[in-house]
């Protein structure tokens, strides 16, 4: 009997095919455009911040610094087109995220060792975009060091070089992950649309009811936990399906690193209890609304409250303590938390233990309820 | 499927003071009735009257606060077994189908949620294509049926499994008379084959056609249970009668009966008894009689006696 309920319930989704545009198309159409507004993140970020070089001077000094902004951090630096052009306006007109104003006398001043003087070098910043000033000034100050190590005697140059502090990044929780941030926003933006879809497909039940499909059932051999059951398995499934499309675009358009033993292992243990925990709570919605408005309105408040505070829009190390606490009450917050680290601390399979505990509890608690409140349903008559 | 106890006839469904409420508004007051095999039985009432409730009761979708159900001679609980559960078939009012499916998968879907599968299960959605004259547009999806197909395939999906008692809930709603007297003729097939029917509706002309007997419910309770040519005799004085004379009676046919220039109206309990004796002394006044109906008594007559014409919503 649940291998009917499946059945009908792929020949019900296979059918519509705007619903089935809906459960595959429209989650990578969302994770597409997040991938490519923030997956640059994952290489520095420097490339978001546009700036204009307005020179006082020309000359080899300024073009070796400049390039060395370039290389090293990945600065997008253009030469203002009409250097009588007020540092303001090139913001205000979007030109550049920030401006930076080269002395005459520099080059002089950096190959003299101070001898002439040290000009200021001025940097107009745009408050619209509190890291770019930061980013760039850093990178000036570095290339300013090495353009004035370059231009000490060699032995000395090396002296120095040598004697300069270095700092190194480690990363102690594995840290070896390709493209970081597309592994979040794959997670993120899966278990948000997972958590839509199948709410939206669990209206099945209330389309049940409505029609009296749902007393025929009843009246057949068939039981409402077995009903509720194959309703489960099927959300199962189509939820796995939908993430693991998500996660293999990610793959080829995005460059996610998902084909490794560790990462192919970890993601689908998450995914399968992600799925069963979402099917669980699209269900409880439904056996809680009376109608497909009624469930469509309150699965939307909650489906994005529950996005919101789980970190499936915005990163939760990045929110303040108390909300990081209250999101840990969303089940996206312990999907993420598993996702998190199957992609970005290399962790093996068994080391998703707690996520996979508070996951699967909370399938049973979710599946629990419905079962209870599908029973009153039918009991009340509604 | 279990078997009816030895010994002929049997009764297929019995239902003893079935009491029932809801938040603690009765909604059955002991309501008791039995339907023998080849049977076939109207439930009718007022909306609210209680015909759903018990139609529920019966079917095991709602457990009776007292009273019993006995399907096929044995008592059955609430919690009901697989082979108790196949004893009845239930074609509720709403067309419960899945629509995205075509007449062919709905009509495998319901047999296997009934425990037919295989060769049998085949065997039966070709006979209900076949009954139900549908076999061509088996492979086409229920949304796009006729009112009247998507309610011939409802009643199928509840056979498959061949029943002993079929409970249908307004069967025939929004249905032309072809397909209509297509869903009768169904019904009275099934009927041939001894299953007991119990048939709640509001088409009071259909039950008076087609029922053997009739239960009248109103809030809760059972006002009439009988068959329905007893019912109607019991109606007394409600044979409608008109007359049109060539001109105005001047004489007094009863209190019963009323004028209304050449035409004279009214009731009578036995028109072969009494009508003569009207017709006579029409004829020593002088009047010639032009024109003379006589209605029958109707159920809906003694519906409307029995559950009065307000309005129960």
């Amino acid at each position: 009997m649940i291998r009917t309920l499946l059945w009908i319930g792929w020949l019900d989704l296979r059918r519509d095919r705007v619903a089935l545009a809906l459960t595959f198309a429209l989650p990578l159409a969302f994770f597409s455009v997040f991938a490519s507004v923030f997956g640059g993140l994952d290489d520095g970020g420097g490339r978001t911040v546009k700036v204009a070089w307005v020179a006082e001077e020309a000359t080899d000094v300024t073009a070796r610094l400049r390039a060395n902004m370039e290389e090293r951090f990945g600065l997008r630096i253009a030469p203002a087109t009409d250097p009588a052009q007020e540092p303001a306006d090139l913001i205000t007109s979007g030109t550049a995220d920030v401006v930076v104003v080269v002395p005459a006398g520099l080059s002089a001043a950096l190959t003299s060792l101070g001898a002439t003087g040290a000009p200021e070098v001025s940097l107009y910043a745009n408050d619209a975009n509190p890291l770019a000033a930061p980013i760039v000034r850093g990178a000036l100050e570095a290339a300013l060091f090495d353009v004035v190590v370059d231009s000490l005697p060699e032995a000395v140059a090396d002296r120095v070089a040598a004697s300069a502090v270095r700092i190194r990044t480690e990363r102690p929780l594995g840290g070896g992950a390709k493209k970081p941030s597309i592994a979040f926003f794959a997670a993120g933006i899966g278990v948000m649309f997972l958590l839509f879809s199948l709410s939206g497909r669990s209206s099945i039940l209330i389309e049940e009811r409505e029609t009296g499909v749902l007393a025929r059932l009843m009246a057949s051999r068939l039981t409402l936990g077995r009903l509720l059951v194959g309703r489960w398995l099927f959300l199962v499934l189509l939820g796995c399906a939908q993430i693991s499309v998500m996660f293999v675009w990610a793959a080829f358009a995005f460059g996610l690193d998902l084909f490794t033993p560790r990462h192919l292992a970890g993601s689908a243990i998450m995914t399968v209890m992600s799925a069963g925990a979402a099917a669980a709570f699209g269900l409880l919605l439904a056996t809680l609304c009376r109608s497909r408005a009624q469930l469509s309105g309150i699965s939307s408040v909650v489906i994005l409250v529950m996005s919101a505070l789980g970190g499936s829009m915005f990163p939760r190390f990045l929110m303040p303590e108390g909300m990081q606490q209250l999101g840990r009450f969303t089940f996206n917050a312990w999907a993420l938390d598993g996702y998190q680290k199957v992609f970005w601390y290399e962790a093996a399979p068994l080391e998703l233990w707690r996520e996979c505990a508070v996951l699967a509890a909370a399938t049973a608690v979710l599946l629990g309820l419905a079962l209870v409140m599908a029973r009153r349903s039918v009991r009340d008559g509604v | 499927m279990i078997e009816p106890p030895n010994g002929e006839p049997s009764l297929s469904l019995e239902a003893e003071g079935i009491r029932k409420s809801f938040a603690g508004t009765p909604a059955l007051r002991g309501v008791s009735l039995s339907v023998r095999a080849g049977e076939w039985l109207g439930l009718l009432g007022p909306n609210g009257a209680g015909k759903t409730t018990l139609m529920r009761v019966i079917a095991g979708l709602l457990p009776a606060d007292e009273g019993e159900v006995s399907l096929l001679g044995r008592r059955v609980d609430a919690v009901r077994t697989a082979e108790e559960r196949d004893v009845i078939g239930l074609v509720p009012q709403e067309l419960a189908l899945y629509p995205t499916l075509t007449a062919e998968e709905n009509l495998r879907a319901f047999a296997r949620f009934h425990g037919v599968a295989g060769g049998m299960a085949r065997e039966r959605v070709d006979w209900a294509l076949g009954w139900t004259g549908l076999a061509e547009r088996a492979r086409e999806r229920v949304a796009t049926f006729s009112g009247g197909m998507k309610r011939r395939l409802n009643i199928a999906c509840a056979v498959l499994h061949g029943p002993r008692v079929l409970l249908l809930d307004e069967p025939t709603v929004g249905v032309d008379p072809q397909a209509r007297q297509r869903i009768w003729s169904m019904l009275g097939a099934l009927r041939e084959e001894g299953v007991a029917i119990v048939h709640s509706s509001h088409q009071l002309d259909e039950v008076e056609a087609t029922c053997d007997r009739v239960v009248i419910l109103d809030r809760g309770e059972p006002r009439r249970v009988g068959a329905v040519a007893d019912l109607l005799r019991d109606l007394r004085g409600s044979h409608r009668i008109s007359m049109r004379f060539d001109a105005t009676p001047t004489v007094a046919f009863g209190p019963s009966f009323e004028v209304d220039g050449a035409t004279v109206t009214g009731a009578l309990e036995d028109p072969a008894r009494d009508l003569p004796e009207l017709l006579a002394k029409a004829s020593e006044s002088g009047l010639s009689l032009l024109e003379l109906k006589i209605e029958a008594p109707r159920l809906e007559d003694l519906f409307t006696a029995l559950t009065g014409e307000g309005l129960r919503e």
